[in-house]
């Protein structure tokens, strides 16, 4: 197979990394990984007998800095390579997985996870999973803080987040490199730094709503970054369920919606478009998912709670809306042992995912939508008057919007990898000794950075499912193509790596 | 009077054949060289000049400097305004009308300099707009780009208008006036003090918004 | 400061010259949308172009409401067709009222229509003529008016 850059007519064109200008712009991301390890050392101030932790995160979080700082420094002032194409993917996938290995540091120094658990926990909080091999019962408050803000950082972007504060001519490619797909006004700097705002936003007003509920001050400063990046991390084991609080699980319901809701679509409810909100297709299938989904599961669930119909729904629209948004917030203990009709579901929901240019992951809904479209168009063309002019659009953000073959096409691989990939992991984990329904939940959850957990991915959990999980959990949260065309693109820059 | 008459075909000859009918001096410039032909055969007194006219080296060529009328008649929107702009800017030919396919450029138009501007799709619009109010306006006629309209209402035995004099007819609309009366024996310009018969045609002169209100007021129909 | 306040630019046609402009705008942290009949035009714009791009004609002046003519500080028009800039720059000054307008105009002599509107022409041809002057150092007839 001719890899796309392989072919040997083109061997004069020069393939080789601008490597300055790569490493240059990563020593951004470092800088931001160093400050994401050293932001946690705030609470310190409110549990200051966790003070002899504070060394697992000073020491990574300068270093980073430092590091980062230096390469940023050194090689993009005087490097006047341009950035050769396809290197933005580059940047994305080695930047992502340096950041998670750096942030992976505070865990391996306090000594109580192993490199393999550590990597595991920084890419699950990056990529806003929420699997976790963390007691978090017994945890410092500090690694509590950490993990939230992994999630947070994540949820953005990294690639965002960096290009709101040091933009430069690459931003737009980096942009888009990095999964986001549209901008919110006709000017990036601006655009991002609104993205900010208004999860920071979100994130407060949750912050607060949870604290009238009668959360503390520090579970609910976590859980509200939790639920806007749909990350899924609990300062209780017990996840959300230890509340027992149906107000409480009403503003994470919100705020996981909210998360798993497009930026764009952000901009109209904020703008109060509201009837131009609800013919927006993913709008449309959340709310046609969650109100079949639930009536469903709680009937699925009644037997465990002793018939209890009332208490079935509240649960079953509570995991529900959990699984679909991608977040994983947990009101069970553990899913292994749920019927496998009520498993089926959350897999199925949880490979749906939540929406384009949001925190969630999974195939997203407007490929969904645009699947479950095309049947009908086929059938349209099929049996339809062959005469009449049909142009296949779906109603996206108010309008109208062409499916070309083309982008249909696109669509439709991006979905066929991604059960590919699927499949594949869930066989990995049936190899681990695994059942197939535990397996392909897992990885379901895996794959779409979404955190319910059968019990495998867990503290116990051997080092490949560890690692199996991580590479998931990447792949999930970077856009598959992003990832192959980096490696399409380090696999040709190898073979001449460095210019004479 | 001397009028030039820039791109178009079919239209052109048209308005050529009917404007040296008349007596015009009339210069006609088009590209197509078959047209041209065919042009300067069929009407000797017609002068055919071949070039783009929207080239302003062509116009000059054309020698038609201080002409009374422009027409503009090429299939492209902008092309026509920069002709007409050109005639009155650099040509002095103050008068200029044009052709458009875009019906909302006729007011764009209008705005930037053009004296007349013409779209078919708008004229059938404006029609429709007020044949489809005025069901009883026999013939409803825009002019000045619709705000003025002309209709025809036939005056019943039941109708408000019937066997008063204009001047008691309170409910004429402030933008309406009756221009002309119809009557079996002939044309009256009516005053104060005429009396409205019925079977009388009422010529009525009013601005768009008030066409309906008037012939509701003098018909009694909507 | 957090955010810029940023001036909204129209650039109306994504040729080399429109697009060129509207990449080192975007660039320079302008708000820019760019208006092209063609979608393949777009092409032109380069990978790091941080504005919207807008298909349709921009002489329709329903294409460039949608596009936010009204809250324009500046439009450039710069499609390959002079009377279609002529046209353009006359609705965005006259009739929108917005504040810069630049028209660029292969012919110089389509200058004196948009004289008086508060257009700027930029004439790509002339200006190359300058430069070739400037840099050849031939001196020259000066042109009868």
């Amino acid at each position: 197979m001719l890899c796309p850059e392989e072919s040997d007519n083109l061997n004069y064109i020069d393939r080789t990394f601008s490597l300055k200008t790569i490493l240059g712009i990563i020593g951004k991301l470092w800088m931001l990984a160093g400050f994401v390890i050293l932001l946690p050392l705030f609470t310190l101030f409110f549990f200051p007998e966790e003070f002899n932790m504070a060394n697992c995160f000073i020491v990574p979080g300068v270093m980073t800095i430092l590091i980062g700082y230096l390469t940023n420094l050194l090689l993009s002032q005087k490097s006047r390579e341009r950035l050769k194409k396809n290197d933005e993917a580059v940047i994305v996938f080695l930047g992502w997985l340096s950041v998670i290995f750096a942030g992976s540091l505070p865990f391996v120094l306090s000594g109580d996870y192993s490199l393999s658990q550590s990597v595991f926990e920084a890419a699950s909080g990056f990529s806003t999973t929420g699997l976790s091999v963390v007691n978090v019962d017994n945890a410092p408050k500090i690694f509590l803080m950490y993990r939230s803000i992994m999630l947070f950082f994540g949820g953005i972007g990294l690639i965002l987040v960096v290009t709101s504060i040091l933009p430069d001519i690459y931003s737009m490619r980096l942009y888009t490199a990095e999964g986001h797909t549209d901008l919110m006004m006709p000017n990036l700097a601006n655009s991002v730094r609104t993205v900010i705002l208004i999860y920071v936003g979100y994130a407060t007003a949750g912050t607060v709503l949870y604290y009238l509920c009668g959360m503390g001050f520090f579970d609910s400063l976590n859980h509200s970054m939790s639920a806007i990046s749909t990350g899924g991390f609990s300062t209780k084991s017990a996840s959300i369920g230890y509340y027992d609080n149906p107000k409480i699980e009403l503003v994470t319901e919100i705020l996981m919606i909210l998360g798993a809701t497009g930026f764009l679509v952000h901009l109209l409810l904020l703008k109060g478009k509201f009837r131009v909100l609800f013919k927006h297709c993913e709008i449309m299938l959340t709310i046609l998912l969650i109100s079949l989904c639930t009536p469903v599961c709680a009937f699925l669930m009644l037997n465990e709670f002793s018939g209890n119909l009332s208490f079935a729904v509240r649960q079953s629209l509570f995991q529900v809306i959990s699984a679909l948004t991608t977040t994983g917030f947990q009101t069970v203990s553990s899913f292994e042992n749920t019927s496998p009709p009520l498993m089926f579901m959350f897999t199925l929901l949880m490979l749906i995912g939540g929406g384009a240019g949001s925190t969630a992951g999974g195939i997203k809904q407007f490929r969904i939508w645009i699947m479950m479209k095309q049947i009908w168009w086929n059938i349209q063309l099929k049996f339809g008057d062959r005469h009449i002019v049909r142009i296949n659009k779906i109603e996206r953000m108010g309008v109208r919007e062409i499916i070309s073959p083309e982008y249909l096409n696109e669509v439709n691989v991006f979905v066929v990898i991604y059960l590919l990939i699927f499949l594949l992991g869930s066989f990995v984990l049936m190899l681990c000794g695994h059942s197939i329904g535990n397996s392909m939940f897992e990885f379901a959850s895996v794959l779409g950075t979404v955190g319910f957990s059968a019990g495998l991915a867990s503290s116990s959990a051997s080092k490949v499912v560890l690692w199996t999980s991580t590479i998931g959990m990447i792949l999930g949260r970077l856009e598959i193509f992003v990832i192959l065309m980096a490696a399409i693109r380090i696999k040709s820059g190898i073979k001449k790596p460095f210019r004479r | 009077m001397k009028i030039v008459i820039a791109g178009g075909a079919t239209e052109s000859e048209f308005l050529a054949e009917m404007l040296i009918r008349k007596g015009h001096t009339t210069v006609l410039i088009n590209e197509d060289k078959n047209f041209c032909d065919l042009m300067a055969s069929k009407f000797k007194e017609l002068m055919v000049i071949i070039g783009d006219p929207r080239n302003l080296s062509v116009l000059f060529e054309a020698e038609i400097e201080r002409f009374d009328i422009m027409i503009s008649l090429c299939s492209e929107d902008a092309d026509n305004l920069s002709i007409c702009q050109m005639g009155k800017k650099m040509l002095g030919i103050e008068k200029n009308l044009c052709s458009v396919t875009n019906p909302k450029n006729v007011q764009i138009f209008a705005k930037l300099g053009v004296d007349h501007v013409v779209s078919s799709a708008y004229l059938i619009a404006e029609m429709l707009k007020n044949a489809a109010v005025l069901e009883n306006m026999i013939q409803a006629l825009p002019i000045e780009e619709g705000k003025i309209v002309l209709g025809e209402i036939i005056v019943s035995q039941e109708s408000p208008a019937a066997n008063k004099y204009v001047k008691e007819i309170k409910e004429i609309p402030e933008d309406s006036i009756i221009s002309c009366v119809i009557r079996d024996s002939g044309i009256i310009i009516p005053k104060g003090n005429t009396m409205i018969l019925p079977g009388d045609k009422l010529i009525m002169l009013s601005s768009s918004k008030a066409a309906e209100a008037s012939e509701l007021a003098l018909s009694g129909r909507k | 400061m957090f955010f810029k306040k940023s001036e909204y630019i129209i650039v109306t046609g994504s040729g080399r010259f429109g697009s060129a402009i509207a990449d080192s705008l975007s660039l320079s942290g302008f708000d820019v949308t760019v208006i092209d009949k063609d979608e393949k035009s777009f092409s032109h714009l380069s990978s790091s172009y941080g504005g919207f791009q807008s298909v349709g004609d921009a002489a329709d002046i329903d294409v460039l409401r949608t596009a936010g003519i009204e809250r324009a500080s500046m439009l450039i028009a710069c499609t390959n067709n002079d009377n279609v800039n002529s046209l353009i720059a006359q609705i965005a000054s006259r009739i929108f009222n917005v504040k810069r307008v630049f028209a660029r105009l292969g012919e110089k002599d389509k200058v004196d229509l948009i004289l008086g509107h508060n257009i700027v022409p930029i004439c790509p041809f002339e200006l190359s003529l300058e430069d070739f002057w400037k840099k050849s150092g031939v001196s020259r007839e000066e042109e009868h008016k």
